[in-house]
């Protein structure tokens, strides 16, 4: 299996994002109390909107997507918001391990008073993980951010934390993508995409 | 009647629970998997997130019945389908537990939910999927079935060959033993 990057010039119209959580509900059909049970693993679905494109333009679109034929990946950047809204610029890395499940990253190198948005995207060895409440470095650049999501595998300090256009990787959720040609041109298409490691 | 620890009952009764299931087949080479989608460690040893490519029978308990289980792996890959021809999984032991984390994602604790030994393991291929699926039977499938070992003299002699405390147990059998003798009372 490879995992092929998402092509520069491929520039979504719509981009939208959840998280699907992977949790079992259960509803007391009595009282109507409410329990959860977490059995890890929570998802990103990304869902982009390839707009109308020239005829000329169009067959990039079918050969990226027919290249992945249902079993390879695309790796992607989070197209409505691919770096921080915040300020935190440079090259932060991890200044202690994140272990596995956290949901707060110790970091180091994020420039004096850099900061992170909530929303914000970051990458750590290829996982996203989003900013959960803002957050602003010390002079020395030392920040600690929360984040929406848990850190899936632990990762050892020092290990970069990429906010320009982080990446994960993502399967197709319908391995078949039509692209509709018209005289002239190509249909929008909607692309539901799945986070897969 | 299940007893749980008490790291157990503290993380139960937090919210929210989460919950995960570890396999532990001890092929050649123990294979260690999980329910969730990521790889846990516990116990010192990795156990690799199945999410994607397993599927574990629901666990029934029923009174008077040992109920099997079966297991399923996707069969795409090489190294599942190498374990699917070579492995003789026949008779090894399986154990499945079942583990709680605490409301900071971390394992407290695991219980062993349901051990037995692996069956057969098949391939099976159909629309355009191939799956591996082996059937495991509940150890406790043991206390059903019948001895063939009896209290012989021919089988403590196998058992123990110095041993003859068997030897006369047929002339033995059924005799009326009558005590005192009546001879004793014609004194």
């Amino acid at each position: 299996m490879s995992a092929y990057a998402w092509p520069t010039d491929l520039q979504p119209s719509g981009c939208s994002l959840f998280l699907e959580p992977n949790v079992r509900e259960f509803i007391s059909p009595w009282t109507g109390a409410y329990d959860v049970v977490d059995l890890m693993g929570e998802r990103w679905h990304m869902t982009v909107t390839l707009p109308v494109r020239r005829r000329s333009q169009a067959g990039a679109i079918e050969a990226y997507f027919n290249r992945l034929r249902g079993v390879h990946t695309a790796t992607a950047w989070y197209f409505s918001r691919p770096a921080p809204i915040g300020t935190m610029r440079g090259t932060p890395i991890l200044s202690a391990q994140a272990a596995q499940g956290v949901q707060s990253l110790s970091v180091s190198g994020a420039g004096a008073y850099g900061t992170v948005k909530a929303g914000d995207m970051l990458g750590l060895a290829g996982q996203w993980l989003q900013v959960a409440a803002d957050a602003t470095a010390s002079a020395g650049g030392a920040i600690t951010i929360l984040t929406a999501n848990r850190v899936r595998a632990t990762v050892s300090s020092s290990t970069a934390v990429v906010w320009d256009k982080p990446t994960a990787t993502f399967r197709l959720a319908s391995p078949r993508v039509p692209v509709a040609h018209l005289p002239g041109y190509s249909d929008s298409l909607d692309v539901e995409l799945i986070e897969t490691w | 009647m299940r007893t749980l620890t008490a790291p157990i009952i503290a993380a139960l009764a937090a919210r929210p629970v989460g919950i995960a299931q570890l396999v532990t087949m001890y092929l050649t080479s123990t294979v260690y998997l999980n329910t969730t989608a990521w790889s846990l460690s516990w116990n010192s040893n990795t156990y690799l997130g199945a999410a994607n490519v397993g599927r574990i029978d629901v666990i029934e308990d029923a009174p008077g019945e040992i109920k099997g289980l079966s297991f399923q792996l996707n069969g795409v890959g090489s190294a599942n389908l190498a374990l699917a021809l070579a492995e003789p999984v026949q008779g090894k032991r399986v154990v499945v537990e079942t583990v709680v984390f605490n409301a900071s994602s971390v394992v407290v604790d695991a219980m062993v939910e349901w051990e037995g030994r692996l069956d057969v393991m098949t391939i099976q291929e159909e629309g355009g999927s191939a799956t591996i699926t082996v059937t495991a039977e509940h150890i406790g499938i043991d206390l059903l079935r019948p001895t063939n070992s009896l209290y012989s003299n021919a089988e403590q002699q196998r058992l123990h060959a110095a041993d003859h405390f068997c030897e006369y147990i047929i002339d033995q059998a059924e005799q009326p033993l009558i005590w005192p003798a009546a001879s004793f009372w014609r004194k």
